[in-house]
């Protein structure tokens, strides 16, 4: 797993915080990827942000709930794990959520790298 | 302590859940433990004792779920979704004012509808999103009918007052959105570089509260009073029109007529209205007036509130010259897209349907002329499955 930063050998997390929308965005492409499961995703969300557990399971329940993600559970090494999937509408709302961020981004670096659209 | 007596102590603590709520979250951290390679001395750190723990998730699903069921919020993501968003415009005003109204009837729901509140237990009854104080008298109880008429005389600037927590929450949920009203792209509009803003709620919410309200009140049985009050105060601001189509809204008139006297609720509730009879009578001439879609812009009503009418048709065309509809509508799609708005195709041919920002269309094939010269492109009317 590749994390952001190290400090002394120590994974750091980013200074800026992650909101709820941008974890789901994070979620769903992650999984688009590669189905995953729970211990994975907030491994890798915690590379970026102090994320909470507390904080991560409504998140993933609400995808569950509103029909973006769906779960299996599979074997390994005599645990299960319960993997999550991307649904169709998941995909939809991906595709909105990056374009969005792209959206986002641009705006953010207008302002301070001062550039003019 | 050992992992098994860490998850033993957070099942114990779980008291305020019930089954089906408890098993998925102890299966979540069951998997967090034996994923982990922390020491436990770690895990605390990273999760903190098993009751902080379990707080954590109690404000975290509670804030969830508030923000999920109410009557307030299923009133707000039915009719602001698609309605012009600039602040002081009528339409707003009377929504503004029924959603106070909402809170009101929400909080007597919970409690008994025939008891008397004070402004303190409506407001904490609505997880403080709402200050009933500025409808006066902060100590006293009062019954359903008083708030109401309270409701129907405060002004509109304490109403706006009052519902800006409750709509700022919403942003911040990501419930509801402010977009560029899909109106900018219409062909006149453009030419004009108009700008205008519009609401858009969230689909999945919307979809889910849609659905259940509408069965529940055209089927048989007497709906809850959740879906009541609903109704009521949708058909104030003339907004059953948008929700079901002809034949449904036969149904809905006969099931009213139906249920008025055998349902306590009902029959006080529609005794009361929020909204002044002038303000109701406009809202209602106007959208039976923008029901009927040929109607020539520039008559009547509509010729007051010209934005109202020409949203429910908004033509559109193609960055090209074509005159196809099956070449034109991707085009077309992908200029909606790039402004912002969720737009998918759901169903092709000669007229097909659209979807765009919750609402759907239909896309019929148009020339208009413009400019001295002959335009092709598609003009979307609003369309009720």
């Amino acid at each position: 797993m590749v994390c952001l930063r190290f400090n002394s050998g120590k994974e750091v997390a980013l200074y800026y915080p992650l909101p709820a929308v941008m974890i789901e965005f994070l979620i769903l492409a992650m999984v688009q990827r590669e189905d995953s499961y729970g211990y994975e995703i907030s491994q890798r969300l915690k590379c970026i942000a102090n994320l909470k557990e507390a904080t991560l399971y409504p998140i993933l329940k609400k995808l569950v709930d509103s029909g973006f993600l769906t779960t299996y559970q599979q074997e390994y090494q005599g645990r299960t794990r319960k993997y999550y999937q991307i649904t169709p509408s998941g995909n939809e709302q991906l595709v909105f959520l990056s374009l969005e961020w792209e959206e986002y981004k641009k705006g953010i670096d207008n302002i301070w790298k001062g550039e003019v659209e | 302590m050992t992992k098994q007596e860490y998850l033993q102590m957070m099942e114990e603590s779980l008291t305020k859940f019930s089954k089906e709520e408890t098993a998925p979250m102890m299966e979540y951290f069951r998997e967090y433990m034996a994923e982990t390679n922390l020491e436990m001395e770690e895990i605390l750190r990273e999760l903190g004792s098993p009751e902080e723990l379990v707080k954590d998730l109690t404000v975290a699903l509670a804030e969830e779920n508030s923000a999920n069921q109410s009557l307030p919020m299923d009133f707000a993501l039915l009719a602001l979704n698609g309605m012009d968003s600039e602040e002081g415009s009528f339409f707003l005003k009377a929504v503004y004012r029924s959603l106070v109204a909402a809170f009101v009837v929400e909080a007597f729901l919970q409690k008994e509808t025939s008891r008397a509140l004070s402004a303190d237990e409506i407001s904490a009854l609505n997880g403080d999103l709402f200050a009933p104080e500025f409808l006066g008298a902060k100590e006293k109880n009062h019954t359903l009918p008083e708030w109401l008429s309270k409701v129907k005389r405060v002004s509109n600037k304490k109403i706006r007052a009052m519902v800006r927590p409750f709509m700022e929450k919403m942003q911040q949920r990501g419930k509801l959105d402010v977009i560029h009203s899909l109106l900018e792209n219409d062909l006149y509009y453009e030419e004009e570089a108009f700008e205008m803003t519009e609401f858009r709620v969230e689909k999945i919410a919307y979809q889910r509260i849609l659905i259940e309200f509408k069965k529940d009140w055209l089927e048989k049985g007497m709906p809850s009073n959740r879906t009541i009050a609903l109704y009521w105060l949708l058909e104030q601001n003339g907004l059953l029109g948008r929700l079901f189509n002809a034949e449904e809204q036969a149904i809905c008139a006969e099931q009213k007529a139906k249920r008025y006297h055998k349902n306590d609720l009902a029959k006080m509730l529609w005794k009361e209205t929020v909204l002044s009879p002038i303000v109701r009578l406009a809202k209602d001439s106007m959208l039976k007036k923008v029901g009927f879609f040929q109607t020539a812009v520039g008559i009547g009503l509509a010729f007051s509130f010209p934005f109202l009418a020409k949203k429910e048709a908004i033509f559109i065309v193609g960055e090209n010259w074509i005159s196809k509809t099956e070449e034109v509508l991707p085009e077309i799609v992908g200029k909606i897209r790039r402004k912002g708005h969720h737009c998918l195709i759901l169903r092709k041919g000669k007229v097909p349907l659209v979807e765009i920002d919750n609402v759907l269309y239909e896309a019929i094939p148009h020339i208009r002329t413009f400019r001295y010269s002959s335009v092709f492109g598609l003009q979307f009317r609003r369309y009720v499955m």
